[in-house]
Parts: C-alpha cells; structure tokens; sequence
C-alpha cells in the first residue's frame, strides 16, 4: 500500500510549490490595462455628452428655425378658429389696458404706495430712473419726443410693488414649506434604511479578512487524513503572522458557515457602499435659449410679428434627494435670465407734442407694427437728429429682458443606473421676476424703455428634460441636462396667448454625500 | 519595503508599488489561474483580471486576513465567473458514484507536473473548478456548492467523475510510458 497514493494527495503534493513563471509581458498588459481604466473613465463622458449636446443643438436649431419663419407661425395661428373668434374682443382689452395706464393711480393697485413699499424697491426705482433720465438728456438735447407721461412714472413704478404680487410670494413660501413638511417623513424613513444598509454591511466587510482563516482551517482538515505537516507549514509560511493568531480564534464553524454564505456577494459590496449615498448637490450653469410658442409680451398689434430668440444664461446650485434606486426628488435655487425679442415695431409717444423725457415705466399701448403704419413714416429712420416735432417714434427690435429667480421641485427617474446614469426628469418651478428691463434695439442704437409691469412678480413654468451624469470618482460626478420648461402665468394680461418657454442645457459638477 | 508599506502605496494607486506586489505574488497566483482555467490563454487573462481588480479594489482589503489568501480570493473569484457565464452549458450525465471511496492510484513519483495540470485542465470545466477548489485550495462541498450555485450533491459527485477521470488519465499514462519505456 505504500506505493500507492491517494489521487488528493498526490495533486496536493504535486501542486504546493507550483509558481510557474507568468508570460513576461503580463505586467505591461496589466500596467496598460490599469491606465487604460482611468482614461476610459472620461472618455464616455465626453462621448455621451456629445451626443445630448448635439440632440439639444439640434432641437434649438429646429425650434428656431420654426420662430424664424413669421408666415408659418402666422399661418398656424390664424387657422385656429379660438383665435380668429378672439381677435376683435383682444383688441377691446388691449384699449382698456392702455387706458388704465393713462391713469395717473393706477386701479390695479388702489392702495400700494405705502412709504414701506417704496424704501423696498430702491434699488429697482434708481436703477430705472437713472437709466431713463440719461436717455432723457440725449433724447432732449436732440429735441426727441417719446411717450412723454411724465406723471406716469411714480404710478407705474409702485405698480411694480403692488401688494398683491406680495402675497403671492408668500404663499409659495408657504408651499415650499409644505414640500418640505411631506419630505420629513421620507426622509426618516430612508435614513432607517440607510442604517439598516450598514449593519448589513459590516459582517461582509469582515469576511474578506477571514476567507484566508477558513483556508487555513481546511488544510488543517486534510492534515487530519494523511501526515500534511508540510503542507500546512509551506501554507502558513505564505501568510502572515496575524493570520496565524487568527487560526486558533476562528476554529469556529459556524463563522465559516456564514462567511461562504457572504462571499457569492463580494461584487456587490461597492455597489452598496456608494447606495448609501442619498444626497446629491451640484453646480449649474447653462445656456438658455427662450422663446415663445404664440403669442405676443406686448400687445396684439405686434402679435404676429418675427420673434427673435433670446440667448441668455443660468446658474445655480441643486440638491438632489435619492428616493430610491430609480427615483430621486431635486430642488435647488438659479439665477435664469431670459429676454423676448420682437422685430419689426415702432415705439411711438401717444402724445408727441409733449417734450418732455421719456416714462420710466414701458407703456406697451405705444408699440405699433411697422408695417401697420403708413409707408412715408415707417421708412423713417430712428435719427437722432430730427427735430422734435417731426419724430413718430423708434423703429427697431423691441427687446423685453427679465431676470428671474427659479426655484425647481423635479422628480427624475433613471432609465439607465451605472457608473453613466442617463434619467428623465418633471416638474415644476417657482419664479420670482427679479430683473425687468424693455429696450427698443434700432439704428445701432438701444434706449431703455423702463420696466414692464405687465410681467408677473410670481409665475411657474412646468419643466421636463434628460439628464445625463457621470460618477468619476464615487462621490464626485459631472453631468448635463437639456431642459424644457414652459411657464405659465408669465402676464398679468394676456389678450395674445403669449406661451413662453425656455430650453437650457444645464451642465456642472456633482457631489454625492 | 513591508509589505503593508506597499499596500498603502497601492491604495494611493502608487505604479511602482503595484509592481512589487505583482512581483511578489504573480507566479503563486498565476499556478492557480492554470489550476482553474481550461487553457493557458484563459489562465492568462484570469490572472490579468485579477490583478487589475486586486489594484481597483485594494482599499477594500482590511489587514484582517492575509493579503495572499485575498488575491487568491479574487483570483478564484474571477475563474467561477467564467464559469458562471457559461454555466447553461451542461457537464454531461450527472450520476452519484461512490462518493466518498478513495480512489488510489500507484506511485507516480515520475510523472510531470506539466501533465497533471493537463489531465486537470481536461476534465469538464464544473469537474475541474469542484476538484481544484475542494482538493487544492481545501474548500468544503457546502462552500463550493454556494460559490458555484449548484446542490451538494452535485459537488460530491462532481468530485469523484474529476476523480475517477483522472484517475484514468493517470493510468494511460503510465500504460503509454511503461510500452515505450520497454
């Protein structure tokens, strides 16, 4: 029997010095591998963000080509039989409008000029006044006439603070707080799990550490079947000395038992590590194109007019709250500037015989279509030096510039969860008109033309857009998202159906904690 | 350099430390990528593999075990997942043979290594992962059958068809060797 082998054996003795020499250019092609990761890590990135960048690109470029072609837009709109039915009674309220502001106290607001009112929109009345009275001096000294309501411009400029617009303010205040209020309970709940996800964690952090121990054991195992000192002692040598103290205290079984049960999921283990990473913040910045899909900010008779799209920008931080795997709930505060451009028009004083500066306030009634006019003043140039009664008005593109503060509140969904994550996102967001400027753009000249109070203080627009991001690290991630959003509410009075929206490719860093 | 100098190097990505470590495990290593795999080339790229995810992954390694018995792990880790890709493939008829007889065979002091490892790299890929991971690496038939999610019985019986398999390898070789030895 002694010339006779059990076949374990033989394999165990055959194999326990077995270090054949691996191929020689094993290193480099691991060494090349290893760099290979770390580049492969952006060049996705780029790759991907090409091709939202691209699809958004191209979405602008249709979208304004659309705008471009006033006949379409025309056309379009004056098939709609809603439309055609509404024009002559638009008409009557774009006059009762224009009288309304002819009123020195303007009935909107019966009782907003209260001091407190006016300490608050310094800023806003200064800026507006100084502005308009530089334009006052050129235009006076070049003996212009513009609209000329001179007691206009405190009425229209409290208008601005008007209580109302007040209110509403406050109460999205108070329905922000009632989001935050329905949050509190998911929130809770979600950091139990977290919690949960923890302890769960903790033994299968442990168990690499005791996979060596378990083998340790089993060789001792088969000692017991023949005399495998040698094999033991080799197998010992190989570790380290901590792993020999570990022998002895983790002789135990059932710890055995649950460590192989815990190594099928060893590939998981960073997976959950970077789950338990709920918030997300981030930087944002974008480009924003906006338009309208009908209508018009000034008044019907410019309707129709050609648009041209405002290019503008926005910034902001975010912060993202992950729901789940798929679902996360996001909100976060930006700075968004956008502007309305109409072709085409003639800013026109009602009364041009007065020769005084021009109103702080933008009187939208004195904006007329160029064309409506007759031939021998709309090839009129807007020239300085005309004499002041000969002057009808300022020919140009008229170009209404506002910025807001946003405030979105968006779920997203992710369609694709990986080291690329690729989502879909709606929802709404809160505006709070900051920035209100009217100019008219003529000649290669631009006068300012006040504020337009027909644009909300307080309005929301209704979002939806991709969004792509990308983990380069486990915390630290890049991402973008092109972004539509329609507003609503953007006028106090709509008689043309005026449809803003905005498109922005928002890009910027993220952060997961 | 200790080698938990060089651990925290690779933790801090450090190249040159990556390549000591290679250095002082590659050949141990790479005898149990050929132990698992069915050919050279597959042996080759289970080592490559793994020592890209020993790297990727070091900081996960906790000073609790030996830093071998984790590569190893990994490097098991890596053959039962070509396995497990594969695993619709079947291994043929599944019979339960004599489980626990031990199968003996004559004194084969002569016979190469290089041909053991064939006669191992032959056998159908679960009788190969079984018996490497039962006979060489000293794993029990639970913790196989959980590491490659088959039953127990399986794994038994997988076991003594590597067995019984080698065991006739062994034999026409030493019969093709005694012919042309004489």
């Amino acid at each position: 029997m002694s010339d006779k082998k059990n076949i374990d054996r033989l394999y165990q003795e055959k194999f326990k010095e077995f270090e054949p020499t691996p191929p020689a250019d094993m290193w480099s092609r691991i060494e090349k591998e290893l760099s290979k990761e770390k580049k492969r890590r952006i060049i996705p990135l780029w790759y991907y963000g090409g091709i939202a960048a691209g699809l958004a690109l191209l979405l602008s470029l249709f979208l304004f080509q659309q705008d471009g072609n006033p006949d379409i837009i025309k056309d379009q709109f004056v098939k709609t039989p809603g439309a055609t039915e509404e024009q002559p009674q638009d008409n009557s309220q774009t006059e009762v409008v224009a009288s309304e502001e002819d009123v020195p106290s303007n009935s909107k607001t019966p009782s907003s000029q209260n001091p407190r009112d006016e300490s608050q929109s310094d800023d806003g009345v200064a800026n507006t006044s100084v502005a308009s009275e530089e334009n006052n001096r050129s235009q006076n000294s070049n003996n212009v006439v513009g609209t000329a309501q001179v007691n206009k411009k405190p009425a229209t400029t409290k208008n601005r603070l008007n209580p109302s617009a007040k209110t509403n303010k406050s109460s999205t205040v108070n329905s922000n707080s009632d989001y935050a209020a329905s949050n509190l309970p998911t929130t809770s709940r979600d950091n139990h799990r977290e919690t949960k996800n923890e302890t769960v964690e903790t033994p299968v952090d442990e168990r690499t550490g005791i996979a060596a121990t378990t083998k340790n054991e089993q060789f001792k195992k088969s000692d017991v079947v023949g005399n495998k000192t040698e094999i033991e002692k080799e197998n010992q040598d190989a570790l380290t000395a901590f792993n020999e103290k570990e022998q002895d205290s983790l002789a135990n079984e059932l710890v055995k038992k649950a460590v192989a049960l815990e190594e099928s999921k060893s590939d998981s283990l960073d997976v959950q590590q970077t789950n338990s990473r709920k918030f997300t913040g981030s930087t944002l910045i974008a480009p924003v194109y906006s338009n309208s899909l009908s209508g018009s900010s000034i008044n019907t008779a410019v309707a129709d007019n050609a648009t041209q799209a405002g290019y503008n920008l926005s910034y902001g931080v975010s912060l993202a709250y992950d729901l789940n795997d798929r679902w996360s709930l996001r909100t976060g505060i930006h700075k968004t500037d956008v502007s309305y451009n109409t072709g085409d028009v003639r800013y026109a004083s009602s009364d041009p015989t007065i020769d005084g500066p021009f109103a702080a306030a933008f009187d939208a009634s004195a904006v007329v279509d160029q064309s409506s006019l007759p031939t021998v003043t709309s090839s009129m140039p807007f020239a300085p030096d005309l004499v002041s009664n000969a002057f009808l008005g300022l020919d140009g593109e008229l170009s209404q510039q506002l910025g807001y503060i946003e405030v979105p509140l968006e779920m997203r969904y992710k369609l694709i969860n990986s080291r690329l994550n690729l989502s879909v996102a709606g929802g709404f967001s809160a505006l709070f008109l900051q920035q209100n400027q009217v100019q008219i753009i003529g000649d290669n000249r631009r006068l300012d033309l006040g504020s337009d109070n027909n644009f909300r203080d307080f309005n929301q627009s209704a979002n939806f857009g991709l969004g792509l991001d990308y983990g380069l690290t486990d915390r630290l991630g890049v991402m973008l998202e092109p972004m539509f959003k329609y507003q609503f509410n953007a006028l106090s009075n709509d008689p043309t159906g005026f449809r803003p929206y905005t498109i922005a490719v928002y890009s910027g860093l993220t952060y997961k904690f | 350099m200790a080698l938990k100098q060089l651990i925290e190097n690779c933790k801090k990505n450090d190249r040159k430390s990556q390549k000591e470590i290679y250095e002082l495990y590659a050949a141990r290593l790479y005898g149990s990528c050929l132990k698992y795999a069915a050919t050279e080339e597959d042996a080759q790229d289970v080592l490559q593999d793994s020592f890209i995810t020993i790297f990727k992954k070091i900081d996960q390694y906790k000073d609790k075990g030996s830093f071998e018995g984790w590569c190893r792990r990994i490097v098991i880790n890596k053959a039962l997942g070509k396995y497990r890709k594969n695993k619709l493939r079947t291994v043929g008829e599944e019979r339960l043979i004599n489980i626990e007889a031990e199968v003996e065979v004559k004194e084969v002091d002569d016979i190469a290594l290089d041909d053991l490892l064939k006669f191992v790299r032959d056998l159908p890929e679960r009788y190969r992962l079984v018996f490497s991971l039962y006979v060489m690496d000293g794993y029990s038939h639970k913790e196989i059958a959980q590491m490659m999610e088959i039953s127990e019985g399986t794994s038994k019986s997988n076991l003594s068809r590597a067995r019984g398999l080698l065991q006739d390898k062994i034999k026409e070789w030493r019969d093709s060797n005694r012919s042309s030895a004489i």
